[in-house]
């Protein structure tokens, strides 16, 4: 368990009683494809929700596992992730774009569509609760101080896999050969004399960054790295580290008196994380 | 032609009605009309059919039926009504509406319009009545710093 998180969680599920959502996944499928017609223009960021959807998932379905939730908190959080970007496809086709600012919480639009569309009328009614409150929260800063227990794992459950996911595709991004999307980096500069002094600070602090203090691709480099410490479970903590983007994003900072620091620091909790295992 | 039947005791129906910025071209189009009177139109008859706060108050299966009839009736429907948040800057608003129409006296839980407005929100509010009546949302303009909704809605 994480930090921050004093109690276990309810623990006693075996490989034999994996949650079946197999109906959600497949309304999920359909009504993204739906989506994706509608959508006149370039569909290409919609099926990159797609994929990072199922991404979540997988490393949710990971957490749960190894954390041997209990079957129902383990369904719930899995639905939570399923659901989480569901209303991506909607925010797209409505201001064809996915920053919040300029559109609306996808969060909040993501409750409203899962109510409209009836898709948790099937579950019980703790479950219900537990999925919207993940999926309206998943993209909060922070979490509100006192949420049910249940309700605060699935929120860590989907908001860790999406980090996860988040640096696979940053790092995906940023490592390939062509010149990257501007979009993808927050618009940011390219400019290695531009350091985001807070975001530094944060990192050899041992706190998130804010994206509020973002200068740079590579200041971005460093906030997707210190969300290694708000990485809640073990597994999480350790997926961090395995899938390997977190170090490449951090190898591709300079080693310059601005950034030598942070990177080290990082670079030595990512070692420290692995001997730990 | 104003008639709003079952609407809560009290409720400032007509003058949330009047606040909504109803396209100039249906001004002059029936508000609110009563159900027997969907009933009797011709089909496609009226240009345009308004609903106004008209809907929360009904359980959703007569809301649907409304919106149903009106949109055999009017080639649009205007409706107005409470809605889910979708911003931030919505939140305060939304949890002020939702805050006073749960003390409303014709809304309070045990009260047939209270189960009904539960309902209503469970089910995903006026998009949600909408979806579920097979109606396309044409577009949506945001009332109410956000707590309400005016949708053109087509079949």
């Amino acid at each position: 368990m994480g930090a921050g998180l004093p109690c276990a969680p309810p623990r006693r599920t075996s490989r034999a009683m994996k949650p079946d959502i197999s109906q959600h996944e497949a309304w999920f499928a359909a009504y993204a494809a739906r989506e994706r017609a509608r959508e006149q223009g370039d569909p290409a960021p919609m099926d990159l929700k797609i994929r990072h959807t199922m991404a979540v998932l997988d490393n949710a379905r990971r957490m749960t596992e190894s954390e041997r939730f209990a079957p129902a908190l383990a369904r719930a959080c899995l639905l939570a992730a399923l659901y989480h970007d569901v209303a991506r496809f909607e925010q797209y086709l409505r201001y064809h774009t996915f920053r919040d600012r300029e559109s609306c919480n996808h969060g909040l639009l993501g409750v409203k569509i899962l109510k409209r569309e009836a898709r948790l009328a099937g579950e019980n009614a703790h479950t219900r609760r537990i999925v919207l409150a993940a999926v309206g929260l998943h993209n909060r800063f922070a979490l509100p101080g006192r949420l049910p227990r249940e309700m605060e794992l699935a929120a860590h459950v989907v908001r860790d896999a999406d980090k996860l996911d988040i640096l696979r595709v940053m790092d995906e991004h940023l490592a390939g050969p062509g010149p990257y999307s501007p979009t993808v980096v927050l618009n940011l500069p390219d400019d290695p004399a531009l350091a985001g002094q807070a975001v530094l600070r944060a990192a050899l602090e041992g706190r998130v960054a804010s994206y509020a203090d973002l200068r740079s691709v590579n200041d971005f480099r460093v906030l997707l790295n210190t969300w290694i410490f708000d990485m809640h479970f073990a597994a999480s903590r350790r997926q961090f580290v395995e899938d390997g983007h977190a170090r490449r994003l951090l190898e591709g900072l300079p080693a310059n008196a601005a950034y030598g620091p942070a990177r080290a620091a990082l670079l030595a909790r990512l070692e420290g994380a692995a001997a730990r295992g | 032609m104003a008639e709003a039947p079952f609407a809560p005791r009290f409720f400032p129906q007509a003058v949330l009605a009047r606040r909504v910025p109803w396209p100039s071209a249906a001004l002059g189009a029936s508000l609110n009309p009563a159900r027997d009177r969907l009933l009797a139109a011709e089909a496609g008859g009226a240009a345009y059919i308004r609903l106004a706060y008209a809907l929360f108050y009904l359980p959703p299966d007569e809301g649907m039926d409304v919106l149903r009839l009106a949109v055999r009736a009017g080639r649009e429907v205007l409706a107005a009504d409470f809605k889910w948040p979708e911003r931030n800057l919505e939140l305060p608003a939304c949890l002020l509406v939702r805050a006073l129409l749960r003390s409303w006296p014709g809304l309070w839980p045990t009260r047939r319009g209270g189960v009904a407005l539960t309902e209503y929100w469970a089910q995903g509010g006026l998009e949600g009545l909408a979806r579920r009546a097979g109606l396309r949302v044409a577009a949506r303009r945001p009332l109410l710093g956000g707590a309400a909704v005016l949708l053109r809605l087509h079949q």
